[in-house]
């Protein structure tokens, strides 16, 4: 009678250990995007808590997104407990792709340029992650804490745009340079005449 | 009055360059006219979610327990709440024999086809300057089977790995619903130094094809 009871005892203790979860969700509408060179892109993440206790939760950055992200960690957001997918609460990360993402090849610079993408397009991926602000009760004590984290990969694809070779600039530049020949030739021709009388 | 014309060339000119410097830039096609094409933009949206829960164990602080640890005399002492041994009705919880506290739950409000679990340690189980080394630290992971009746022995030590500071795969398509079941032991060096260890264990979610 004694050894089933401390049976049942022990059962209900694990049930309860086993039977009690709390921990976020993640809804993502995309995975790869298109940026272009300068560019500010901002991506929606839905946060939800199905678990049966309050949470603090931020979006965090990894891999080689931290290098194009405004901010590697969203700010925290309260889910409240019980809350599904469809009522999941929106946060953003905003990434800025950098302004000379291809190097153009001119023949002098500004002048005669154009862009081969013979390398391909310049890929930033890596994972968008949850992590509850605070997890875990108590404190202190020897052995480890945990960290659970859900993640949704993602990649933002730097969009290089073939061009021919440019030779407006020259042109340009060629007709200003004429024009101030002639401006200076005339007011030094009209000058000299002025002198002579 | 001389002066006056010459600056009226000067303007001039610089028109010219304006008008110029239009004519040189891109032009685009564009249709003008009487169109036959009209472009109806399409769009569907794919959304997927998943929601990982950790068992109340895993919640604690700290969750990995080693809480009588006299060495010299310890190799792969299991962790407190790894529970080996205990016998259980079956059913509930899924694992019979033996059990584990230790758990991490794809949840039912999820549309994924299965996540892969994944797992690391911040570094080796540090006190002060003393620490446990890292691959010293073993883990096993196993899925519930969802068949209470021959639930298998679980995580076992004989299929355990050492701790890393990268991620390492646990189990893999696990869908909603479904617990992936973990059990921890530590190794303790002879004339380790006395102290509380501590550190910090990752466990990540991801979909496939990606991995950890």
């Amino acid at each position: 009678m004694y050894v089933n009871m401390k049976k049942i005892l022990l059962f209900l203790f694990l049930v309860l250990l086993l039977g009690r979860f709390a921990q976020a969700g993640l809804v993502w509408r995309t995975e790869s995007q298109f940026i272009q060179e300068g560019e500010t892109k901002c991506i929606e993440y839905g946060l939800y808590n199905p678990g049966g206790k309050d949470l603090n939760i931020a979006l965090y950055v990894t891999g080689d997104l931290t290098k194009i992200a405004q901010s590697e960690k969203s700010e925290s957001v309260l889910l409240k407990a019980n809350t599904l997918h469809d009522n999941a609460i929106n946060k953003q990360l905003c990434f800025r792709a950098p302004k000379n993402v291809y190097q153009k090849d001119c023949i002098f610079p500004t002048i005669g340029c154009q862009q081969t993408c013979q390398y391909g397009n310049v890929e930033y991926s890596g994972d968008v992650s949850t992590i509850a602000e605070k997890v875990g009760q108590g404190s202190g004590g020897q052995g480890s804490s945990v960290i659970i984290a859900e993640t949704a990969p993602l990649s933002l694809v730097v969009k290089c745009e073939e061009s021919p070779r440019n030779f407006s600039s020259a042109y340009l530049y060629g007709i200003i340079l004429i024009v101030i020949i002639i401006v200076f030739t005339y007011i030094g021709v009209k000058k000299s005449k002025q002198r002579k009388k | 009055m001389e002066v006056k014309r010459e600056y009226l060339y000067i303007i001039l000119i610089l028109f010219v360059i304006g008008y110029l410097s239009t004519y040189f830039n891109d032009k685009n096609d564009y249709i003008s006219g009487g169109a036959t094409q009209v472009d109806a933009p399409s769009s569907a949206q794919v959304i997927s979610y998943y929601a990982v829960e950790a068992s109340t164990q895993l919640g604690q602080k700290p969750a990995i327990i080693w809480s009588n640890i006299n060495p010299p005399i310890l190799t792969d002492l299991p962790s407190d709440a790894n529970s080996a041994g205990i016998n259980f009705p079956s059913g509930s919880p899924t694992w019979g024999v033996p059990a584990t506290a230790y758990g991490v739950k794809v949840s039912t409000d999820s549309n994924v086809l299965g996540v892969t679990f994944c797992i690391k340690a911040d570094g080796p189980l540090q006190s002060g300057i003393n620490s446990i080394p890292i691959g010293n630290y073993k883990w096993d992971s196993n899925v519930d089977p969802g068949n209470p009746g021959n639930p298998g022995p679980g995580p076992i030590l004989g299929n355990a790995v050492g701790m890393s500071t990268t991620f390492i795969q646990a189990d893999t398509s696990i869908g909603p619903g479904f617990v992936d079941y973990f059990r921890f032991w530590l190794t303790v060096p002879a004339g380790q130094a006395a102290g509380t260890y501590t550190n910090q264990v990752t466990f990540k979610g991801v979909v496939p094809p990606n991995v950890c």
